[in-house]
C-alpha cells in the first residue's frame, strides 16, 4: 500500500493542531475586536495590553487543551508520544507569531509607536512562548492528577504571582522604579532563568507524557 | 509484509492480572475475530498492541520492528475504538467533519473519497456535533475512520455496538469489500458472535487474560459437535473424547465434544442414537467458557 504523505508523526500532529487553531481563530479575533470596542466606548482596559494578555493566555489554554482534549485522541490515531511532544514544540512559534501579530495590529490601529514601544511586541511573543510551556505543565498535571493537578498548578501559579507582587509592591513602597532593575545584566539573567524554566518544564512534561496511556 | 507478533504480553491493573502471557501472530490479509466475555482483556490487548497502553511484560513487533513509540510501525496501525462524547470540560462540541479532518491529517494512508462514501453509506451528517450523536452513530463514525484509514493493520473494538441490524449488515458487507480490495488485516472485537462468524476467518478467544483458542474459524467449528442423547450413552461415548461442555436434564445429556479425526468421530457416533449438530461459533464460545 503506497503511503500518500511522507511527513513525520510530529509534522502530522502539528498539521492537525494548526488546522484546529485556524478553525478557532475567528472566535479569538472576535474577542480581540471586542477589546477594541469596549475601549472605544468606555475608555477602560487598554486594548493593547488586553490583547497581549489575551494572546498569552490563549497560548496557555490552547496548549493545555492538547493534553486534556487531544492527547488521548491523537494517541488513538497512532501518534507516538514522542511525535506528539515534538508536534507541540512546532506549535509554539504559531502562538508567538499570533501574539506578535495581534499586538502589532493593535498598535497600528491605535497609532502607538512600534519603534518606541518595541518591548511590548517582544514581551507579547516571549510571554506567549512562556505561557505555552506553562500550558504544557498545566495540561499534563490535569491529565495525570485530574482536578488535583489543576489545584497543584494554581497553588504554584498564585504563589509565584504573589511573590512577584510582593517584590514589586516593596519596590513601589520604597520608590524604586521598575527601570532600576531593568538593566541589561538583569534582563539577561531573567532570560536565562526563563529559558531554564521552560526547558525544565518541557523535560518534566515529556517524562510524564511517556507514561500516559489511552484508557 | 505487515505481520504483527506479540510475545508473552502481560498487563496488571492494581492486583488484577488482566493479560497473562498472551502470545499471538497476526498474519497479513486476514480477518480475525477477538471474542471474550466482558473484562476478558480484549480492549486491553488491542490497546497494548496498538501502542496506546503499556505492557508490563512482553514484546510487540511488526515485521521485527517494535511497535511502542515507533512512529513508522504505528503508521501501519489504526485502532478504532469507542468515541467519548465528553471531554474534561464538558461535552465535545466538535463536529464529525472535524474528527474526519483530523484523521485525514494524521493517518498517512487516509482515503478521503472513500471516507465520504462511507459517511453517506452510514447516513451520517458530517456537520452534526459528536456530542449529539446516538450510540449507533458513534459506532458508525468509528467504522468510517477504521475503514477509511487504509491502515495495513486495523483494529475495531466492538464496532457494531448500537448499530441496527441493517447497519450491521452494511458494516460486514463493507468490511468484506475492503478486505477483498486490499491486503489489510482486520481484528474485530465483538459480542454479536454468530453474525460476525461469517466474516471472521480466524478467531481468537480470550478468557481471564489468556488466549484459550486461536485458530481458523472453520477448522475450529469443524472439530466440535453438539451431541444429545441418553445420559448413560453420552457418558460412554465421551470416554474417548474431550468434552468442552455438558448439560444434564433428567435422563438426557447434551455435550459439546472436541475431536481431531472427523471420520473416526462419525464412525463412533453412528453406534448410538444421538442428535448430532454442528456448533455455532457463539454456542461453542459459550460452551468453552461456560
Amino acid at each position: 500500500m503506497e503511503q500518500k504523505k511522507i511527513s513525520s508523526g510530529a509534522v502530522r500532529c502539528f498539521n492537525a493542531e494548526f488546522a484546529i487553531f485556524l478553525r478557532e481563530l475567528p472566535q479569538y479575533l472576535i474577542i480581540i475586536v471586542l477589546f477594541g470596542v469596549i475601549y472605544k466606548f468606555s475608555d477602560i482596559m487598554s486594548p493593547l495590553y488586553t490583547t497581549a494578555l489575551f494572546t498569552t493566555i490563549l497560548a496557555l489554554a490552547s496548549t493545555m487543551q492538547r493534553y486534556t482534549s487531544y492527547l488521548p485522541q491523537l494517541l488513538g490515531y497512532s501518534i507516538s508520544r514522542k511525535s506528539y511532544m515534538n508536534g507541540g514544540l512546532l506549535m509554539k512559534p504559531v502562538y508567538m507569531l499570533f501574539s506578535l501579530l495581534m499586538t502589532v495590529v493593535m498598535m497600528l490601529i491605535y497609532r502607538i509607536s512600534i519603534v518606541e514601544h518595541w518591548y511590548v511586541i517582544v514581551f507579547a511573543a516571549v510571554f506567549a512562548l512562556f505561557f505555552s510551556f506553562l500550558g504544557d505543565l498545566l495540561g499534563c498535571l490535569i491529565d495525570k492528577f485530574s482536578k488535583w493537578g489543576f489545584v497543584i498548578y494554581m497553588v504554584c501559579y498564585v504563589g509565584i504571582m504573589f511573590v512577584f507582587g510582593l517584590i514589586f509592591g516593596i519596590m513601589a513602597a520604597m520608590d524604586i522604579p521598575l527601570s532600576a532593575i531593568m538593566t541589561q545584566k538583569n534582563l539577561i539573567l531573567a532570560s536565562i532563568i526563563s529559558a531554564a524554566i521552560m526547558i525544565g518544564i518541557h523535560v518534566g512534561v515529556r517524562a510524564m507524557v511517556r507514561n500516559i496511556s489511552v484508557k | 509484509m505487515n505481520r504483527l507478533t506479540c510475545n508473552n504480553l502481560s498487563k496488571v491493573y492494581g492486583k488484577k492480572m488482566v493479560l497473562d502471557g498472551v502470545s499471538l501472530t497476526l498474519e497479513p490479509h486476514r480477518i480475525y475475530g477477538l471474542i471474550g466475555r466482558n473484562g476478558a482483556g480484549k480492549t486491553t490487548l488491542l490497546s497494548l498492541i496498538s501502542g496506546q497502553n503499556f505492557a508490563d511484560d512482553g514484546e510487540i513487533s511488526i515485521d521485527g520492528e517494535p511497535v511502542f513509540e515507533n512512529q513508522s510501525a504505528l503508521d501501519k496501525i489504526c485502532f478504532s475504538r469507542e468515541i467519548n462524547q465528553t471531554v474534561i470540560f464538558g461535552r465535545d462540541t466538535r463536529k464529525i467533519k472535524h474528527l474526519l479532518r483530523a484523521a485525514e491529517i494524521i493517518f498517512p494512508y487516509w482515503d478521503k473519497e472513500y471516507a465520504a462514501k462511507l459517511v453517506s453509506e452510514f447516513e451520517l451528517d458530517a456537520n452534526k456535533r459528536i456530542a449529539n450523536q446516538s450510540k449507533g452513530m458513534l459506532s458508525a463514525i468509528t467504522i468510517v475512520i477504521a475503514l477509511a484509514s487504509k491502515a495495513p493493520i486495523t483494529f475495531l473494538d466492538e464496532p457494531v455496538a448500537g448499530l441496527d441490524v441493517f447497519m450491521r449488515d452494511k458494516f460486514y458487507r463493507l468490511l468484506l469489500e475492503e478486505y477483498n480490495a486490499s491486503e489489510r488485516t482486520f481484528v474485530v472485537s465483538t459480542h454479536i458472535i454468530d453474525e460476525a462468524a461469517n466474516v471472521l476467518e480466524d478467531v481468537i478467544i480470550l478468557n481471564d487474560g489468556k488466549i484459550i483458542r486461536s485458530e481458523n474459524t472453520d477448522e475450529l467449528l469443524s472439530r466440535h459437535r453438539i451431541i444429545s442423547g441418553l445420559a448413560d450413552d453420552v457418558d460412554e461415548f465421551c470416554k474417548g473424547y474431550k468434552v468442552t461442555h455438558s448439560e444434564t436434564l433428567g435422563r438426557s445429556k447434551t455435550v459439546c465434544v472436541e475431536f481431531d479425526d472427523l471420520d473416526k468421530f462419525k464412525a463412533d457416533v453412528s453406534k448410538y442414537d444421538f442428535d448430532v449438530s454442528k456448533a455455532s461459533l457463539q454456542k461453542l464460545f459459550m460452551n468453552l467458557l461456560g
